[in-house]
């Protein structure tokens, strides 16, 4: 029989609930709110002060979301509570709630059309009554079915409103922008304001994929620019990042030993682009035991999907020359006990589209 | 010869833009897929690339005359004032010439430190993020500059620190006196820019000589094994290349103290960090210039000879002895000033959409990020390849379409 793990080692500290509301800008403490955690999770059960008070009740699925924002994590009882949390304010008339409920129903696949409509209707009236998160609901679904000016004007509606939280703000303003970037060059531009924008008012966790931008697009015009942002990416764990960066400080910087441990870490979550990079890394820095341990890693990578399969022909095509020499000096170079050994684990992952590294900084 | 043979050369050889000044034949060869070459040859043949001195003919969007030297001699000058005026006669002539002369002298000097007060107090408020390199050559690429930014204020964004000569030059004329001016002709840099003598001048861009060594050695570190053949970042040099040629750079503003200290601390992401700047600060100035050239509105394009000598020595595209202001002056130096800059862009913009770039057809695109291996090289060559080698007076009838 599964025993359940006490609440405290289960819940986060009273300090950073109380930092999180701090942030929130909340009256309620954590003094209050704790214990009413504490009985979810032990009987289930809102205690019944507060089971009629909505605000609280979403209060507090806004506390649990910011902290699986900060961990990039989140545990089982922890996800059915904020679950609760939601449903609960929902039915005792937070419209915000009633809003966000709205768009993981509508956003669900699997939920069956009765219910959708229920939804839709909900999420209508809420936006005739003028409630400012709806419009960004509404929004959210336009760029969830991927109809762009629909979402920005919607977006652009919810900028309108006053007194607006940086969070909400931030998020919507990153949508934008990113909608703009892919747009094409003409809109990089605007894109760029509002990416910038976007880190001024928001907290780095908050706005990763913004940072990501930025360095993109500085990353031909001012390098060093771009190298900070993609740090500040990589402190987030931003799995795009890393070989960014590991090719920035190979191809531009020359920085070799840093290069190889931005791709270290990529390898790790199983980048193909990394180790490609780590090979190169490698095979400069005439450490040619890990280009061999690298290319090992690669062989076993080649099963795990089509798409590596080819990525990695094409790579070791056109470094055959770099191979062979790599493979006759690894030889020599295992009698000397001081060489490092490699990291590269096995593959267990799923990566999509992964372009040749070899067009990236070389043109 | 094997030092001739540098690996700088050896790897231009690939280049498809680059032009052969051996023969004739050659040259036009080397010239014959270049789309930009024609298409200059074609305005400056149509008299629509010009160079003037008349303040009324010359473009006022491309030259900022108030902000350089002037390219003929004070001295000369008034002596063909004097000798053409009858009415001083011939035993006054001496002493009112070097009264004229000094007097002339004066106004330059009054006119240099009223313009590079204007200049400043103009710019004084304007961000400087907005004109930075990197954001100017970014807005080119994906065009979206600014309608406001003309190449007159990008150069005169960067002429308005000569402002800050004016607190140094008083302080040192108030120390060393009568001396200050013996100080300003053997170092002329001391002296305010827009009053340079024109000896004066030819002194710095004396000191400004792209070296033969320091050339080759930009793409030094392109070994064998590398597929970067055509890419040198800053970072591939070595910090004492760096910052010889930071030194060797007419754009350079940060003094050699400082550079030295840099390099005593290793601080190589600095001095590489500033080259790229000023890599960027030439792709910059060379894509406005063009700009305006290839703008189909644009008609006749005039240059200032004060604006067209300046470019030439910031692009380090002159040799040994050659005075740039005697060269200006005369028809023939004129024409081969003009023809090395509209090679040095033919080279480097060839293939480069210049008036709506696209991700395919813009400059990073086909030279890489910050490849300074590029930084001031002519784009011509001779000996078959093998030497860089200035566009000269002899090369002008390769011009000519004939045999």
């Amino acid at each position: 029989m599964n025993i359940k793990p006490e609440f405290s080692k289960v819940f986060p500290s009273k300090k950073l609930i109380n930092r999180i509301l701090f942030q929130l800008d909340s009256d309620v403490t954590s003094r209050t709110i704790i214990p009413i955690y504490q009985s979810i999770y032990e009987k289930r059960v809102i205690p019944i002060k507060y089971r009629s008070n909505g605000d609280v009740l979403f209060l507090m699925n806004r506390v649990l979301s910011k902290i699986r924002k900060m961990s990039n994590y989140e545990t089982i009882p922890l996800k059915e509570m904020r679950n609760t949390l939601l449903y609960q304010s929902a039915s005792n008339g937070s419209n915000d709630a009633i809003a966000l409920l709205c768009y993981e129903i509508l956003s669900n696949k699997d939920v069956k059309p009765p219910k959708k409509k229920e939804a839709e209707k909900l999420l209508k009236d809420l936006v005739m009554l003028g409630h400012g998160l709806s419009f960004k609901v509404v929004g959210d679904l336009y760029y969830s079915m991927g109809q762009t000016a629909e979402c920005i004007s919607w977006y652009e509606k919810f900028l309108e409103q006053p007194q607006l939280k940086n969070e909400w703000k931030g998020e919507v303003l990153e949508k934008i922008a990113e909608i703009q970037y892919r747009q094409g060059p003409e809109n990089i531009k605007i894109a760029e304001q509002k990416f910038l924008e976007v880190i001024k008012i928001c907290k780095l966790q908050d706005c990763v994929k913004s940072y990501f931008y930025l360095a993109q697009i500085y990353i031909k015009y001012d390098p060093m620019k771009s190298k900070i942002l993609l740090e500040q990416c990589c402190t987030q764990g931003f799995k795009e990042a890393f070989k960014e960066l590991g090719y920035l400080e190979m191809n531009y910087f020359r920085d070799y030993g840093k290069a190889q441990e931005w791709f270290k870490i990529g390898m790790e979550v199983f980048e193909i682009e990394c180790y490609f990079g780590y090979f190169d890394c490698s095979f400069e820095s005439k450490q040619y035991i890990n280009c061999v341990n690298c290319l090992k890693s690669m062989e076993s990578l080649k099963n795990v999907d089509k798409n590596y399969k080819n990525y990695i022909k094409m790579f070791v095509t056109n470094r055959m020359e770099k191979i062979q020499i790599a493979l006759k000096n690894s030889k020599s170079e295992r009698s000397t006990p001081s060489t490092t050994k490699n990291n590269a684990n096995s593959v267990t992952g799923d990566i999509s589209k992964v372009k040749s590294p070899s067009s990236r900084w070389v043109m | 010869m094997y030092r001739i043979i540098s690996k700088r050369c050896l790897h231009y050889k690939t280049y498809p833009s680059i032009f052969l000044l051996d023969t004739k034949q050659s040259f036009q060869q080397s010239a014959k897929k270049n789309k930009l070459y024609h298409n200059l040859k074609q305005k400056i043949e149509n008299n629509q690339i010009l160079v003037s001195s008349e303040v009324s003919k010359i473009d006022n969007d491309i030259n900022s005359l108030n902000t350089l030297p002037r390219t003929r001699s004070v001295i000369a000058l008034e002596r063909e004032k004097i000798n053409t005026n009858s009415i001083v006669p011939n035993w006054r002539k001496t002493p009112t010439l070097w009264f004229r002369i000094i007097r002339a002298q004066m106004k330059i000097y009054r006119e240099a430190i009223t313009n590079s007060y204007r200049i400043h107090k103009k710019y004084k408020n304007v961000s400087s993020i907005l004109y930075s390199n990197p954001q100017l050559l970014k807005d080119l690429e994906f065009n979206s500059l600014d309608k406001r930014i003309t190449r007159k204020s990008f150069v005169e964004m960067y002429r308005k620190n000569e402002f800050w000569k004016l607190p140094r030059f008083l302080i040192m004329f108030f120390i060393f006196e009568e001396l200050f001016l013996v100080m300003v002709y053997l170092w002329p840099k001391l002296g305010l820019r827009s009053a340079l003598s024109v000896g004066a001048y030819k002194k710095i861009t004396e000191s400004h000589l792209f070296r033969d060594d320091l050339q080759n050695k930009l793409c030094g570190t392109v070994g064998v094994g590398k597929n970067i053949s055509s890419i040198s970042s800053p970072y591939d040099l070595d910090i004492s290349t760096l910052k010889r040629l930071l030194q060797q750079l007419p754009t350079n503003e940060t003094p050699r103290w400082k550079l030295s200290i840099w390099k005593a601390f290793n601080l190589k992401s600095k001095i590489a960090n500033l080259v790229a700047n000023k890599h960027e600060y030439y792709v910059v100035d060379d894509w406005l210039l063009l700009k305006n050239i290839m703008r189909e509105d644009s008609g006749t394009i005039t240059f200032s000879k004060r604006e067209l000598v300046n470019m030439i020595a910031e692009r380090q595209l002159y040799k040994k002895n050659e005075d740039l202001n005697t060269m200006v002056n005369n028809d023939n130096g004129k024409k081969l000033l003009l023809w090395r800059m509209a090679l040095y862009w033919s080279f480097r913009f060839d293939n480069v959409d210049i008036l709506s770039p696209t991700q395919n057809s813009n400059f990073t695109n086909k030279w890489g990020v910050n490849n300074v291996s590029i930084l001031n090289f002519p784009g011509t060559l001779s000996e078959f390849g093998d030497k860089v080698e200035i566009f000269d007076e002899p090369h002008l009838n390769y011009l000519s379409n004939g045999k």
